[in-house]
């Protein structure tokens, strides 16, 4: 159902991101980071009222032809982005909040994790796996799949603002 | 005496006012209502100390009492019946101990017996502040030790030596706390240890039950198979560890607890899910009894 999900962290550089199509990529990596702009006003927004109101999921972030990107925040401010295809109306509210729970829950075990140093990408074949399942069920036309490190947004560059290059 | 008197009944015949009430739960409490804290409770009283055994008791509504609070007995060793507390039995030499089940409570006499020394058995209604802690807890302190270690020795052997050594050290501790929490007697041949290690010791401490398999033939050889392992829950080993056995603590434990009951065994993993198996295997080999009497050192 998705066709890229991204993990990123409270510093705003990314922990995941993995999309299906692999000539498309860049543009993927581009619309998760457009994003996390209004990512950041539905924060903003929602921090006037009492932060126990504030919902974890965000909803549509924003439509454009093709794609819908969904977003959600948790408390220690880790975003998950989803991004998906358009054509696939068929998806309710309910079932892209249960994929963001799965996703959260996912997290949460990879944080558990003692190997894991929280800031690092995340490498973790059980996380892998859950993405792989979440992004499986709409593909019928088997493209494969490419998870990537991703390598063309790094945090120095993130820190410097170095977007335009994208 | 110990008398019985059901609370729904009425005290017997003789009995005046003023005479000091006998205790209205009784056939398992000896004393008399002045001490007893069912009858402090009746009193309205709601803490307090109990008779039995010393402790302070607090009062507790339980669902299936329909609104009756019952006096809680909050020593670790008691059996929960406040007025027969099982620290004072054990120490009587009651060779059974009577326990009392909470259901059917308002209507009269709840005691059962107990079963016999032998076999462990926490009570279901026990409250969770008495000694439960969460497993989350223990495994992400498990693996923050083996990080830890990790960074201290760089090289897994190294750190598989010192978990083993680590676990001896907890071994040679925990054996006396089980045999006096389990009571078992001496077991005859190595069979009946690995039937105690499987069904009551792991069972005890970490809560599950392997199974045991692949006796060899001369009986000296077995596998205990987990098929889940507490230690290693949402733990993923990384590539530049893979030589690493992340619960070896579990050997050591188990090479240190049967060398003070005078076995040594060799305890090593043989699979493991960590690595990719369906289970985790750990194979038990008896070496030879130990016969001389020379005190366990710490390694």
């Amino acid at each position: 159902m998705a066709v890229c999900v991204a993990v990123i962290a409270k510093e705003n550089y990314p922990l995941y991101i993995r999309s299906i199509p692999t000539e498309n990529e860049l543009k993927f990596h581009y619309m998760v980071h457009t994003s996390l702009d209004v990512v950041d006003e539905k924060i903003s927004a929602m921090g006037k009222a009492l932060v126990d109101q504030r919902e974890l999921y965000l909803g549509l972030l924003y439509p454009t032809e093709d794609y819908k990107v969904y977003g959600y925040v948790t408390n220690s401010k880790v975003k998950f982005v989803m991004v998906v295809d358009s054509s696939n109306t068929a998806l309710r509210d309910n079932e892209i909040r249960s994929m963001f729970r799965k996703l959260h829950n996912s997290y949460t075990d990879v944080m558990c994790n003692p190997f894991y140093n929280p800031g690092d990408r995340i490498q973790s074949r059980a996380f892998d796996g859950m993405v792989t399942s979440m992004m499986i069920q709409a593909r019928r036309g088997k493209e494969s799949l490419v998870a990537r490190a991703p390598g063309a947004w790094s945090p120095e560059e993130a820190a410097k603002g170095g977007a335009e290059d994208l | 005496m110990i008398q019985d008197y059901c609370k729904l009944r009425t005290p017997p015949s003789g009995h005046k006012p003023g005479d000091r009430e006998p205790c209205y739960k009784s056939s398992l409490c000896a004393e008399h209502s002045g001490s007893c804290s069912w009858a402090a409770l009746r009193r309205g009283v709601t803490s307090g100390t109990v008779g039995c055994c010393g402790s302070a008791f607090i009062a507790r509504e339980l669902p299936s009492s329909a609104g009756l609070r019952v006096p809680w007995c909050p020593a670790a060793s008691c059996a929960g019946a406040v007025s027969r507390c099982r620290s004072i039995l054990n120490a009587e030499g009651a060779a059974s101990w009577v326990e009392l089940c909470w259901e059917g409570l308002p209507s009269g006499s709840v005691a059962r017996q107990g079963k016999a020394a032998g076999t462990m058995s926490r009570q279901a209604n026990r409250g969770t502040e008495s000694k439960k802690m969460s497993s989350e807890l223990f495994t992400l302190t498990y693996g923050a030790l083996v990080t830890q270690l990790c960074k201290d020795y760089e090289n897994d052997e190294d750190v598989n030596k010192q978990l083993d050594k680590m676990g001896y050290n907890i071994g040679v501790r925990l054996i006396e706390d089980f045999l006096a929490r389990s009571n078992v007697g001496r077991c005859h041949d190595f069979r009946e240890t690995a039937d105690v290690i499987a069904k009551v010791a792991f069972k005890m401490y970490l809560g599950i039950t392997p199974s045991i398999t692949n006796w060899s033939p001369a009986g000296d050889e077995f596998s205990l198979i987990l098929e889940n392992n507490p230690l290693v829950d949402f733990v993923e080993l990384p590539d530049n560890h893979s030589s690493l056995i992340y619960s070896n603590l579990l050997c050591g434990v188990l090479r240190g607890a049967l060398e003070m009951v005078q076995m040594a065994v060799e305890a090593k993993f043989v699979q493991d899910t960590l690595k990719g198996d369906g289970v985790t295997e750990i194979r038990m080999r008896f070496i030879r009894r130990i016969e001389d009497n020379l005190p366990a050192g710490e390694e």
